[in-house]
């Protein structure tokens, strides 16, 4: 589905990401781990087309979109929840599901959208309230449900759990195992190692840009202690 | 009876200069640049409007088409003033944005000969009856026209999806872009609205005066910048209230303070004193 060769990205000058190699298959759930500054939300802007690309390759369904656009992207089915979630704050929720669905048709939008309001009925009370003035397990159910009305293949997820109380990330989480049982390919950001691995294909660890270990999310369960030492999470608990 | 017509004096220029200013404020809103060359827009405007009046002897006609000449013209703008500038800093654009409003003062003076142009027969004179007062059918046109287009303006930007497309684009241009909407159609479309809105603000102030000249911009331009700082850059309501504030605001004036001042003057002195009071503008914006 998606195939990143040697990827290196950056700001300017600046390289955050260095030479990564990463294959995504259809319908798996991949999760990148890794400390503060690792480059993890880096690796997901470029992958939305966001971040320069300084060598290396993207490759999506067999065809490189290296240079593509981020309007191109969207078109081709791949969509993000960036990391902090970047509502359109002085949108109201339906609006923001409204540009959401823009890449798509009205009559597409307007059916993707029945679709979400069933996901997150939370959303559906507060449909012409401002975005910004939601809750934070609001505003995250809206930035997917935002990503979702684009009807992607590929959904890129930048930390789904954070600052969310448990009971809120059941949601999202059995939102994501849904999804991926209906085929949808995800790439996920967590802090939370422990959550992550639990729905992961597959598990990537960043550090500072560069990949440090790379296994199926069986492996990984089997190594906790050694991944938690490689994200700095030793002395901690690493889960509440 | 005096200060109910001060009022309608008042909303009259109001009106006028929200939807001037409204132009200037939605480039604000989306490019963080003060387009100063507007005033230049809202001139050829007006004589556009004067010319096709006076070519074919209906202003109906004349509005629509210069809006539309002038909302093509104000894209051009954008794509050869603005967008090959948009990563400097927002003085370079300034800067850019008051030489092509010289220049454009000085083409209308070699184009249009220095002296200004009027109307063959100037339209929408008649005296009209409104609430015990004569008004001008010229007075009372500029208001509904103004209510209407601001109206239809915020219809499409509440129920519309290019209007909630032009939206998303101010709150947030690249997530914009990561859902589809292409930053630049928003910009030209941005560009054609308000420099369309500018020169019927130019036709509906030649009505009055019956006069186009190549400067006719310039005083606008200042108080139109001075509304959107008043009303909380970028912020489209309070530009309305702020525009509507300032008409009448000059009409009592004009009658109180009007031996000490002109009407502009008061206008400026007005700006300078809230500004003073509330640098922020007279409601906090974003
Ligand atoms: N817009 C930017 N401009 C310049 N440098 C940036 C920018 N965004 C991120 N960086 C740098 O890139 C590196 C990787 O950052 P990134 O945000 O990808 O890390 P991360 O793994 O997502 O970290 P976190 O867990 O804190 O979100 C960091 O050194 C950061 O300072
Ligand atoms: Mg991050």
């Amino acid at each position: 589905m998606l195939r990143l060769d040697s990827l290196s990205c950056g700001y300017g000058a600046m390289q955050a990401v260095h030479g990564l190699d990463l294959h995504v298959a259809k319908g798996s759930i991949t999760t990148l781990l890794g400390a503060n500054g690792a480059g993890k939300s880096s690796t997901i802007m470029c992958i939305a087309g966001h971040v320069a690309v300084h060598s290396g390759e993207i490759r999506y369904k067999d065809r490189k979109i290296t240079d593509a656009s981020p309007m191109q992207r969207i078109k081709d089915g791949i969509s993000v929840v960036p990391e902090g979630r970047r509502l359109f704050p002085n949108l109201t929720v339906k609006e923001n599901l409204i540009v959401g669905g823009y890449s798509r048709s009205r009559d597409e939008s307007n059916r993707e959208l029945e679709r979400m309001l069933s996901i997150f009925p939370r959303l559906e009370e507060r449909l012409g309230q401002r975005a910004g003035s939601l809750s934070g397990g609001e505003q995250q159910m809206l930035a997917i449900g935002r990503a979702l009305m684009s009807k992607p293949e590929l959904l890129l997820v930048d930390e789904l759990s954070l600052g969310l109380m448990p009971k809120i990330i059941d949601i999202c989480y059995r939102a994501i195992a849904e999804l991926n049982k209906d085929g949808l390919t995800i790439i996920l950001v967590e802090q939370s190692t422990h959550r992550a691995l639990e729905v992961a294909d597959q598990v990537c660890v960043l550090e500072s840009g560069r990949t440090v270990w790379q296994g199926t999310s069986d492996e990984a369960q089997n190594n906790v202690k050694m991944i938690d030492s490689l994200l700095g999470l030793r002395e901690e608990t690493s889960d509440a | 009876m005096l200060y109910l017509e001060l009022l309608i004096q008042g909303i009259i220029y109001g009106s006028m200069y929200a939807i001037i200013a409204v132009g200037l404020t939605l480039v604000y809103g989306l490019l963080r640049i003060l387009h100063v060359a507007h005033a230049g827009l809202f001139a050829l405007g007006g004589y556009l409007g004067l010319l096709i009046t006076n070519a074919t002897g209906s202003l109906l006609l004349a509005m629509p088409l210069a809006a539309a000449g002038v909302g093509l013209v104000g894209m051009v703008v954008y794509r050869l003033c603005y967008h090959p500038i948009l990563d400097r800093p927002p003085y370079v654009a300034l800067i850019a944005s008051i030489g092509l409003f010289i220049a454009m003062e000085e083409i209308y003076r070699l184009v249009f000969g220095p002296y200004g142009l009027t109307y063959n027969d100037v339209p929408l004179q008649s005296q009209i009856a409104f609430l015990g007062m004569n008004l001008r059918t010229a007075e009372l046109a500029i208001v509904f026209g103004s209510v209407i287009l601001l109206g239809t303006l915020s219809y499409l930007a509440q129920k519309t999806r290019i209007g909630v497309a032009w939206k998303a684009t101010v709150d947030d241009p690249q997530m914009a872009a990561s859902f589809g909407i292409d930053p630049l159609k928003v910009r030209y479309l941005n560009f054609f609205i308000g420099s369309g809105l500018a020169a019927i603000g130019g036709i509906f102030i030649s009505l009055l005066s019956n006069l186009v000249e190549p400067t006719m911009g310039g005083v606008p331009s200042y108080k139109a910048l001075a509304i959107i700082v008043l009303g909380g850059l970028g912020n489209v309501t309070g530009t309305l209230i702020a525009s509507l504030v300032l008409g009448v605001v000059e009409a009592f004036g004009t009658i109180y303070i009007g031996h000490l001042m002109d009407r502009d003057a008061i206008a400026f002195a007005f700006l300078i004193l809230v500004l003073m009071i509330r640098p922020q503008g007279m409601l906090s914006g974003r």
